[in-house]
């Protein structure tokens, strides 16, 4: 008699032998069904003249209109160009910062030490921005803030330092505030796939002479390297996305220039004033360039023998 | 490939999602609840309103609803600025208003909570999802003229008003506000009174009397700004580090130019650029006022991080003995009073007393002139969606409110609990009300009753004083807000203080330009000018007027004008 292994399994017998895992992920399906995939019918908004008491139907459709409006507009051209650079400066700056972080603290043998310091580095992530803007307020303020009058007293500074109220330096604040907030944080999912990595390759290369660098150059990063390209594409997804709190938390008026981003321009201008068809054209605009620079980047990725995200 | 299409779409559609979500999210539900009001409110309201008994003039006798009603009421939530009782929606008070009258003509009061600093937004969202109470309200003109002209609100049967609200009607004729409840030819508002809507006694600004008395002044408010820019060089030299204190700028009302205006006024200028909506850059008078900050910025008056300063600050350097004067509404429980004396017991406060006499000075520009109130405060529309039976009962909570009675108990609360009377009779609030499960809302629950009324009266002046005059402090301020009250009278009937100009209809220009104008473009324009070096202001005004004009002010200047050359406006007097 010849034995037969059974390759392919009906939905039927897959869906008895496990429902509960369906049960489960039906929780989520329908999360995003509703808030991903229900909000869509409110894009026509970007097409309309929409007010608000009249709904769709009384409200007139306007074509492009919209977005001939906001194209034209100099403050969306200086909120554009304000998110782009800010975003890739972030993405330049924020992205090695986890892999660089999980990296040191996989090579950490004490273990309560790793603990605490992980802990540590994921709690400002929990810190809303409001406090975060509080805090450094009361740090980085031009003569009454904290590090100032320090560094005065020290006699290392004889003015206070324009962290926060003077462009150049706001833009250096604002970024490495971001990396603090966000980087431990992002050292989880390096530290889960730094564990997948077989402790079989670290034992052979140790055998060879591999020393600590190398084991990390060779063994650790390539272990990593398709979760690190994972990630890169999903980041770029968000380059044209700006955080509200956040811009809203560290700006005031002396730093504008660089701090008005699209999320302030559609806040300001688009919801603020009221013009809800212009804050859905900039935010489907936003949209349609991160989901075009998703693709690109992941055909990239696939080009260069990775698996990508699709 | 297929496959690779529907991954692609997939990873799309998340992320346009979010956007979805974030931008038009709330819109998204609208179209069905909009569909679903409008079938409720058409169906059922003819029904019920054949069972209701009609509304008999005098109020309070109305029959119960046979079906319960669900009337919906605007309240402003003024979070962290003190509302007082801790939910704006639920508490005491709201409860009482149904335990008296909801349950009396089967009617559900709701309160809805309404951002006090961002009106607008809140009653758009309301009414994207076609949830607007039944009641909508604001102090703004111009707001509801919009709200009028976008749809939110529908228009008023007077005739049905006046026989549901009587008092209510009558109180208006009284005040001669039956003028205003038209936009654009249709009734769409009426509206509470402003008791002493002419003068702005209530808003009062103290000052340390013992630091004028310190510099070797007399205490009195210096009169010009000259005389008050030698009192803060004498301050500074005894040791009162930026005593102006500072905060930035924001929203409405924000660096308002009454005072650095010339008088009489120019009626075109009055028109087009005279309301404390939209900040006036560009004008005289706004380069005057800003040129007075410039100088209290250079010489060190203001505190160099104004800008990143909150109101919240700018109390607590008063309360800190750390700042030479403070404005705010006067009542009977002043928080920040009570807690200046805790920290300063020693001090000598004074009251800004306004002189009768006009008093402009030659070097600023500036003078004693300030900006009157309306004639009338809140002015109350009712949704679009509202029913009939929910205007009915919106106008059964108007005029039950308008009762004598109603109104007594709601501002002043509780005998024994919330006032006591003194020895004339008069009721006196109790200063600190914090912890009472019967604690008012702000001040004294003025946004509960202010559908009737602006502030408290009993009908004469010094009893009105007396009544919001601060409690519980080691000194008395009733002789100087009275005075104040009749120097601000005396200037406004020799025509230094004009009431705003009202449009009979929505300005578009202001809707689409308004809230960036006075919300981001002024406040960056503006900070240049204060922290600019003095010998720079001049030109640097002239370029940043031209930009602020750019930027919507001069279509805002021009439909404004436009509207005045139609006729559509007030006239100044």
């Amino acid at each position: 008699m010849k034995a037969t292994v059974k390759t392919k399994t009906s939905w039927k017998q897959a869906l008895k032998r496990d429902w509960q895992l369906y049960l489960l992920l039906l929780i989520p399906l329908i999360m995003v069904i509703i808030f991903s995939f229900g909000a869509y019918p409110g894009l026509r908004m970007a097409f309309m003249d929409y007010k608000p008491a009249k709904g769709y139907a009384g409200s007139k459709w306007v074509g492009w209109d919209t977005f001939r409006k906001v194209f034209k507009d100099a403050d969306f051209k200086r909120a554009l160009r304000n998110s782009l650079v800010f975003n890739v400066l972030d993405l330049l700056i924020g992205f090695p910062m986890p892999i660089i972080l999980a990296l040191i603290l996989n090579e950490l043998r004490f273990k309560r030490f790793k603990k605490v310091s992980q802990t540590i580095l994921y709690l400002p992530h929990f810190l809303s921005w409001a406090i975060i803007g509080s805090v450094a307020l009361t740090m980085f303020k031009p003569t009454s803030g904290l590090v100032n009058i320090a560094l005065m007293n020290l006699g290392i500074i004889d003015e206070g330092i324009p962290f926060l109220n003077e462009k150049w330096h706001w833009a250096i604040t604002y970024l490495l505030i971001g990396v603090w907030q966000s980087m431990g944080w992002g050292t989880i999912l390096y530290l889960a796939a730094i564990t997948g990595i077989s402790g079989e390759q670290y034992e052979a290369s140790m055998i060879d002479g591999a020393n600590r660098w190398q084991r990390i150059i060779y063994i650790t990063l390539p272990g990593i390297k398709s979760t690190i390209v994972t990630l890169l594409i999903m980041n770029l997804g968000r380059v044209m996305g700006s955080n509200l709190e956040r811009l809203t938390a560290l700006g005031n008026t002396q730093v504008k220039e660089f701090q008005y981003q699209l999320a302030v321009y559609i806040y300001n201008k688009g919801i603020g004033n009221n013009k809800f068809s212009m804050a859905t054209a900039v935010g489907l605009f936003q949209s349609v360039i991160g989901v075009i620079l998703v693709l690109i980047s992941d055909r990239i990725a696939k080009k260069l023998g990775e698996d990508g995200l699709l | 490939m297929k496959k690779k299409l529907i991954s692609a779409l997939l990873a799309a559609s998340m992320v346009i999602g979010l956007t979805a979500c974030g931008g038009a999210g709330a819109a998204a539900p609208a179209e069905t609840g909009s569909e679903a009001a409008e079938e409720t409110a058409e169906e059922p309201a003819e029904e019920a309103t054949e069972e209701t008994a009609e509304a008999p003039a005098e109020a309070g006798a109305w029959e119960p609803f046979a079906d319960e009603v669900t009337l919906r009421i605007a309240v402003y939530d003024r979070g962290d600025n003190g509302n007082g009782c801790s939910d704006v929606e639920n508490n005491y008070w709201t409860n009482w208003v149904q335990e008296n009258f909801g349950d009396k003509y089967n009617i559900k009061v709701e309160y809805v909570g309404i951002t006090r600093s961002d009106v607008m937004t809140d009653y758009a969202m309301l009414a994207s999802t076609n949830t607007l109470p039944t009641l909508c309200m604001e102090y703004d003109y111009d707001k509801l003229a919009t709200w009028a002209s976008d749809g939110y609100l529908q228009p008023i049967d007077l005739e049905q008003f006046k026989a549901i609200a009587p008092t209510y009607w009558s109180n208006m004729e009284a005040n001669g506000l039956t003028d205003y409840t038209k936009f654009e030819d249709e009734d769409y508002i009426v509206m509470g009174m402003r008791p002493y809507g002419n003068t702005n006694y209530t808003y009062v600004t103290w000052y340390r009397m013992d630091w004028l008395k310190e510099a070797g002044l007399d205490g009195s408010y210096p009169a010009t700004n000259s005389e008050l820019l030698d009192a803060l060089a004498k301050m500074v030299e005894n040791g009162h580090e930026y005593p102006m204190s500072g905060s930035k700028v924001a929203g409405a009302g924000a660096d308002q130019n009454y005072w650095f205006r010339d008088y009489p006024q120019d009626e075109a200028t009055w028109c087009t650029t005279g309301d404390y909506q939209i900040p006036a850059l560009s004008t005289e008078a706004q380069k005057r006022l800003l040129k007075w900050n410039n100088e209290l910025y250079n010489d060190g008056y203001l505190n160099p991080e104004y800008y990143l300063r909150s109101t919240d600050d700018v109390n607590a350097d008063f309360i800190n003995g750390k700042a030479f004067e403070w404005s705010g509404y006067v009542s009977s429980t002043m928080d920040v009073l009570n807690s200046f004396y805790e920290a300063n017991p020693d001090a000598e406060l004074g009251v800004k007393v306004s002189s009768s006499e006009f008093i402009q000075d030659d070097t600023w520009g500036s003078s004693n002139a300030f900006r009157p109130n309306n004639i009338f405060g809140a002015m109350i529309g009712f949704a679009n969606n509202a029913t009939e039976d929910e205007v009915k009962a919106g106008e059964m909570y108007l005029e039950w409110m308008a009762q004598e009675d109603t109104l007594f108990t709601m501002t002043w609360g509780i005998e024994g609990v919330n006032f006591n009377y003194d020895e004339n009779g008069n009721p006196v609030a109790v200063g600190d009300q914090t912890g009472l499960p019967e604690q008012q809302g702000h001040n004294n629950n003025v946004d509960y009753w202010m559908v009737v009324t602006a502030s408290k009266s009993f009908g004469d002046i010094e009893s009105d004083i007396a009544a919001i005059n601060p409690q519980g402090l080691p000194q008395d301020f009733y002789d100087d807000i009275l005075a104040n009250y009749k120097g601000q009278l005396a200037l406004y009937e020799a025509g230094y203080a004009n009431v705003d100009c009202l449009f009979g209809g929505a300005l578009t220009s202001v809707t689409d330009y308004g809230t960036s104008l006075k919300e981001e473009v002024y406040p960056e324009y503006r900070d240049q000018l204060v922290m600019c070096a003095p010998e720079e202001f001049d030109a640097l005004y002239d370029e940043l007027s031209q930009k602020y004009l750019d930027a919507g002010y001069q279509e805002v200047i021009d439909e404004r004008q436009q509207m005045f050359d139609d006729g559509l406006t007030t006239k100044l007097k």
